[in-house]
């Protein structure tokens, strides 16, 4: 029961229904979450040494089932039971109108964009400038992850945490040893595979399937680009699809799916649960990279203590007791020494160089003509 | 969209028959049309405007531009093709999802009205409404356990034997047409309840009485007086269920496109509130002209049957002057 109702809270997506309300029930409903997926390896470490004249409370923005509970427990008792309140969104569009139209009403103090949507965040006045004197451990964070063309110097944004695209297969069914993605598509008109395909219902990594594919650049504005990916996913793709899915786990482990499109996180959790049935595949020759960020809100009413927060998750050890939560890699230096030595599926959070140089940074300039080519898809999918 | 009004119309104001220095009559009506005009006629107008407007660069600070006001968004929803085909797969499902629950909830509603003591209907009422005791969401959610291939029905046809692997109906259109009856069948029983249990059983007799078949007193006699229920249900059910999105999202899968849904992606995922609001007004006008059009063809049929049954009643020879039982106004 709880598996079926986790494609509602997925990390990038909420079913796009904006409705928090579920969220809280849906959390409670799965509260105790972490027997078996391998929540478990890490006990929650102490805090990192913050300033005392912390305001009482902080009011975080952000995904659904992305924080470790613990962590939050042990920064509100390390402050004088500091009074964290933890409200989800289900797309990053929703959160930034919202923020927008509520302003200062809202209440937040910190809120979790993808590194994409900074620009615009910040063009409407929603975010304040990091003070990197309050932030000590902004310091170990990898300066590879830093520094990206949505936040030049990283004026207004600390990286929470990033990852990338693949998709995992099912190994009893697909027999052939896939590695990039072009091997997707193969295996998707399968016989056996072909009507046991999901994709991410997210537009810019359904269309990136093609971009990445063929080489051409993901941010493209070109209409003859956009020609060719309608071509190739109407073509190869489309005739073998049975969802659009953000969190094809259970699909996968029921064997709903054979073969399903993943972020790396997501992914891993199914290749905890059955490691033998279940292969990863991280794509090439291009991938996505996707980083999301600790922001503060302009508007935010307790910002000492969203910074003494931000510092905290940004040590090595906390940052530790997140990885293993959520399963993304949070880009702190050095939190390996602090998880387990057998920490499982670990190829899936460390990506080696030679994956790291698949990784494209999106952009939002294409976001109509992408949303126009994603809608035509769903539509050839329905007929 | 229409604010639907209970079968048969709201009741009229009363008689004024002592006339005093009071309140102007509308009063009563006052909390109705402010929540209305504030929550629905002004958000529309909103709508309408933004339709006109352009979705301004990313990055320059806004979510609409409105100082340059073109029809241009309307000729972009209009020549989309996949909005037209999304259109057309959005009416059938409403359609036959609107049918279903007629079909459906006809037989439950006149049970309930006719054949059920009064004492026990109450109960039976109140069943109906318990699901609506939890979350639309979660129920709907409820379905995907119910159509997985491992869900308790296919399970339990797997066991008797009439099932030989596991039967999965999730991700289909089926599932989509399941999910919308259910959630939308109690929206059709209340309506046509009230307007059959309006009905005076004094004149089913009378019917019999003059010699009508069971047929023919169902056709001509329950049927044209639980209409104003039947319409009221039909649309109660129609025109949300063309602006469904959440069912096809939850159990339709890659098969589970509908117009809702392009509107809501224009919102959320392309940031163009501009072609969204557009995509939504011609929603609304294309769902009230099938309405309109439906409505004539309705009437035009109930004009043609009345003459044929006049020249009918006429060819019987003289009528014996039946009285309506009760004083209730027959159409």
């Amino acid at each position: 029961m709880a598996d079926e109702l986790r494609i509602l809270v997925d990390r990038r997506r909420f079913l796009g229904l904006g409705g928090a309300g579920v969220a809280a029930l849906v959390l409670a409903g799965c509260g105790g979450d972490g027997g078996g997926d391998g929540r478990t390896q890490v006990t929650a470490p102490p805090v990192a040494k913050a300033p005392t004249n912390l305001e009482g409370a902080l009011n975080i923005y952000t995904w659904a089932d992305y924080q470790n509970p613990d962590n939050v427990k042990n920064f509100s008792k390390a402050n004088k039971n500091l009074k964290v309140k933890i409200d989800v969104y289900d797309s990053n569009e929703a959160a930034i109108a919202k923020l927008e139209l509520s302003g200062a009403k809202a209440g937040y103090d910190i809120v979790v964009p993808t590194g994409v949507y900074i620009p615009q965040m910040v063009a409407k006045g929603l975010l304040q400038p990091l003070d990197k004197s309050k932030l000590p451990n902004f310091a170990k964070l990898d300066p590879k992850l830093l520094n990206q063309p949505w936040d030049p110097g990283n004026r207004y944004s600390a990286v929470k945490d990033w990852g990338s695209t693949g998709y995992v297969y099912d190994k009893t069914l697909v027999t052939e040893p896939l590695s990039d993605w072009a091997g997707f598509f193969r295996a998707a008109a399968a016989k056996g595979v072909s009507g046991k395909v999901a994709v991410l219902d997210a537009p810019a990594d359904v269309t990136g399937l093609a971009f990445w594919r063929e080489g051409i650049d993901w941010n493209t504005t070109n209409p003859a680009d956009f020609q060719r990916a309608e071509q190739i996913l109407t073509g190869e793709l489309v005739p073998h699809l049975k969802a659009f899915n953000s969190f094809p786990r259970d699909g996968l482990l029921n064997g709903e799916y054979a073969l399903a499109q993943m972020w790396n996180g997501d992914a891993r959790q199914v290749l905890l649960e059955d490691p033998d049935r279940f292969a990863w595949v991280l794509g090439a020759p291009k991938t996505e990279l996707w980083v999301d960020n600790w922001t503060i809100l302009k508007s935010a009413q307790h910002p000492q203590a969203a910074y003494a927060w931000i510092n905290n998750v940004l040590d090595p050890r906390v940052s530790a007791a997140e990885i293993d939560y959520h399963g993304y890699n949070t880009a702190v230096i050095g939190t390996e020494e602090f998880l387990p030595k057998d920490l499982r599926q670990k190829e899936l959070i460390y990506f080696t160089e030679d994956e790291k140089a698949r990784f494209v940074p999106g952009s939002v300039a294409n976001q109509d003509q992408v949303t126009r080519l994603y809608n035509k898809l769903k539509a050839a999918a329905s007929k | 969209m229409s604010a639907a009004p209970g079968p048969g119309g709201a009741a009229a104001a009363g008689p004024g028959a002592r006339r005093r220095a009071r309140l102007p009559r509308f009063t009563l009506a006052a909390p109705a049309w402010a929540w209305y005009l504030l929550f629905f006629l002004l958000p529309l107008v909103v709508i309408a405007v933004y339709s006109l407007g352009y979705k301004p660069p990313p990055g320059s600070g806004g979510s609409i531009g409105l100082d340059r006001l073109s029809l241009d968004n309307y000729t972009t929803a209009l020549g989309d093709e996949v909005f037209a085909s999304t259109f057309v797969a959005t009416l059938r499902v409403a359609a036959l999802g609107t049918a279903l629950c007629l079909l459906i909830a006809f037989p439950v509603a006149y049970w309930l009205a006719t054949r059920v003591d009064q004492r026990v209907r109450g109960l039976l009422l109140g069943l109906l409404i318990v699901p609506f005791w939890t979350s639309y969401l979660l129920r709907t959610f409820g379905w995907r356990l119910a159509l997985a291939g491992r869900g308790f029905p296919s399970e339990i046809l797997q066991d008797l034997g009439i099932l030989s692997g596991p039967l999965s109906l999730l991700d289909t259109r089926l599932a989509v047409q399941i999910g919308v009856v259910y959630n939308y069948l109690p929206l059709m029983i209340f309506p046509l309840f009230v307007a059959l249990d309006r009905l005076d059983p004094a004149l089913r007799e009378a019917s019999k009485d003059l010699g009508a078949s069971r047929l023919r007193t169902f056709v001509q006699v329950t049927l044209p007086l639980a209409m104003p229920g039947i319409v009221a249900g039909l649309l109660l059910v129609f025109i949300p269920l063309s602006g469904e999105y959440v069912t096809p999202a939850i159990l339709g899968g890659a098969r589970g496109l509908m117009a809702g849904s392009l509107v809501a992606s224009q919102f959320l995922e392309a940031q163009n509130w501009a072609l969204g609001s557009a995509m939504a007004m011609v929603l609304i006008a294309m769902v009230l002209l099938t309405i309109g059009v439906l409505a004539l063809v309705g009437l035009g049929v109930r004009a043609l049957v009345r003459r044929a049954r006049r020249v009918d009643l006429a060819a019987a020879g003289p009528v014996p002057q039946a009285r309506p039982a009760a004083g209730r106004a027959a159409p």
